[in-house]
């Protein structure tokens, strides 16, 4: 791309916005002295398009969430923010930089640098809207769609504030964790006296498959879980249980709902639980990841060969009406638990649905009541977000239909 | 009294090079964001608000300084600087307490969404400072 052109399309990214210039109010995004390699890995993911990617996009293996405090007032300023952010994540999907690294010697670089020359990993940028952002504040009262409620208090709950809730959640997936945490930071960066961050999760590995061509990865307690995903390929299944239709609020046709757990689990528990017990808790062989009674990963289950309460058989969407999740989780591990030395590891849930009314939250009530799994878990944070559909090309912005 | 005064007409025909001025205050926000939000610097006395106010009141001086030159070379970025300014004092003064001998409520009884509110307030100053020094050099 020129730099004509690249200006052109900073241009109409903020024209949109109805400002005068972005000199003084934001970065210079997508400045002109960005390189425009030819020859790199083909590891790029499309970043416009009818849906958000990294939600479908195969899971990668590398996590950066963030949730986000909106600290102004000024609903022009939050959509300039947003807008700043979407023409920078067109930039750093395609393994450029936001703007100059190099600039001149008395300005701080545009771009924060440390994925300089690595290559786009597969990086993908999700945004959603938390039930928060429709108070007040930005004249969204009327636009939040039935389905962003605020998640229930479920048995067993241990959350903490500090680790819970956000007026925007942001996901960045990578192949490289740099990759992703350098789009994290420079998406705070943009948000100076306009949002902060409340709270950030790595998570260092999936542990889930959205696709076919993926192999079930294990969790931090060593079993496969997640076999029976609902997968990219599955239209079907997608359309069904993943996409929300926005019947009720149409800005979130082709979007969809995304519920963030931060489960904790105790490992050195886990640990020292026999092989049959832990089989028995999860409802699966662990080395071949084949439910109880069966052979292969694959095999349909047997449920009447489990106990009542192992965690495949009240996870099935049998015994949930039918209901299925895209799950695309990761394993964190954030040092050590400063009171007992215990490791603070786990998984960081996310998963993806067209309601969650109708898919975490019953699964969750049952699961939190019954799962024989809770013995080795603790839900430490929670968060629920709108997933605006896909954005169309340069100029457009997540949530410009939201707030037209 | 004689070296005030000594000092006072000696400050007064000094003159800073613009970029001084915007590094001067970008120095002064720094040292707020680094040490004093930390609670460090005043340990023992728990002073910081105090010490948070003037480095705040230095870097504004600083800024007003270079007002008039850099809003004929941006106005869009010397009304942004302007108006974080205004809330960063705004986020300052709400802890003003006349009662204390520093003016200010003891650092210690700010929560910990205090001060985190009061170091996105700085911050909100100095990315958009961080570009003056640049502007007022490339016109000097």
């Amino acid at each position: 791309v020129s730099d004509t052109s690249r200006r052109r399309f900073l241009g109409s990214a903020l024209g949109t916005l109805g400002l005068a210039a972005a000199g003084g109010t934001g970065y210079a995004v997508a400045a002109s002295t960005e390189r425009t390699d030819a020859g790199r890995p083909a590891a790029q993911v499309p970043f416009y398009g009818a849906h958000q990617a990294g939600i479908a996009t195969p899971a990668q293996d590398r996590l950066a969430f963030a949730a986000f405090t909106v600290t102004t007032q000024d609903v022009t300023e939050l959509q300039q923010m947003l807008g700043l952010w979407a023409a920078a994540a067109a930039q750093m999907t395609k393994g450029l930089p936001v703007g100059a690294v190099e600039t001149a010697p008395l300005v701080p670089p545009i771009d924060t640098g440390e994925a300089y020359g690595l290559p786009a990993s597969s990086l993908t940028i999700t945004v959603g809207f938390g039930p928060s952002l429709f108070d007040d504040r930005f004249g969204l009262k009327g636009k939040r769609p039935a389905a962003l409620a605020e998640l229930p208090a479920f048995p067993g709950d241990t959350l903490a504030a500090e680790r819970s809730g956000g007026d925007i959640g942001v996901q960045a997936c990578a192949d490289d964790p740099q990759v992703a945490f350098h789009a994290i930071r420079n998406f705070a960066r943009l948000a100076r006296g306009t949002a902060v961050l409340k709270w950030t999760q790595l998570g260092f590995g999936r542990t889930s498959s959205t696709s076919t061509a993926q192999a079930t990865p294990r969790n931090l307690m060593g079993f496969k879980d997640g076999t029976r995903n609902v997968k990219a390929e599955d239209a079907s299944d997608m359309d069904r249980w993943v996409w929300a239709d926005g019947s009720d609020q149409t800005w979130m046709k082709g979007g969809s709902f995304l519920v963030a757990r931060r489960i904790r689990m105790l490992v050195e528990s886990w640990d020292t639980a026999s092989l049959a017990d832990q089989e028995q808790t999860f409802g699966r062989v662990k080395d071949t990841g084949a439910p109880m009674g069966k052979h292969g990963e694959f095999d349909r289950p047997n449920f009447e060969a489990m106990p009542a309460n192992a965690h495949v058989r009240l996870a099935a969407p049998t015994a949930n009406g039918g209901a299925k999740l895209l799950r695309r989780g990761y394993s964190y591990t954030d040092g050590i638990d400063p009171d007992t030395g215990l490791l603070d590891a786990g998984l960081f849930f996310l998963a993806y649905q067209r309601d969650p009314r109708e898919q975490f939250v019953p699964i969750q009530q049952r699961l939190g009541a019954h799962d024989a799994l809770n013995e080795y878990i603790r839900h430490t944070g929670s968060a629920v977000f709108a997933v605006p559909p896909g954005l169309s090309g340069p100029g457009d912005w997540w949530g410009k239909t939201l707030f037209a | 009294v004689q070296d005030t005064k000594k000092l006072q007409r000696l400050t007064a025909t000094l003159t800073y090079q613009p970029t001084e001025l915007a590094n001067g205050a970008q120095e002064l926000l720094d040292e707020v964001a680094a040490s004093k939000i930390t609670g460090e610097e005043e340990r023992y006395s728990h002073i910081d608000l105090l010490d948070v106010d003037f480095n705040v009141e230095g870097a504004q001086q600083a800024f007003a300084q270079l007002q008039p030159a850099l809003t004929r070379i941006d106005p869009v970025l010397t009304k942004t600087i302007a108006a974080r300014f205004d809330a960063l004092d705004k986020a300052v003064d709400a802890h003003r307490n006349g009662e204390d001998i520093s003016g200010f409520v003891r650092y210690t009884t700010l929560s910990a969404d205090d001060k985190r509110a009061l170091a996105a307030a700085v911050k909100a100053v100095q990315e958009p400072l961080s570009r003056v020094a640049q502007k007022v050099a490339s016109q000097s």
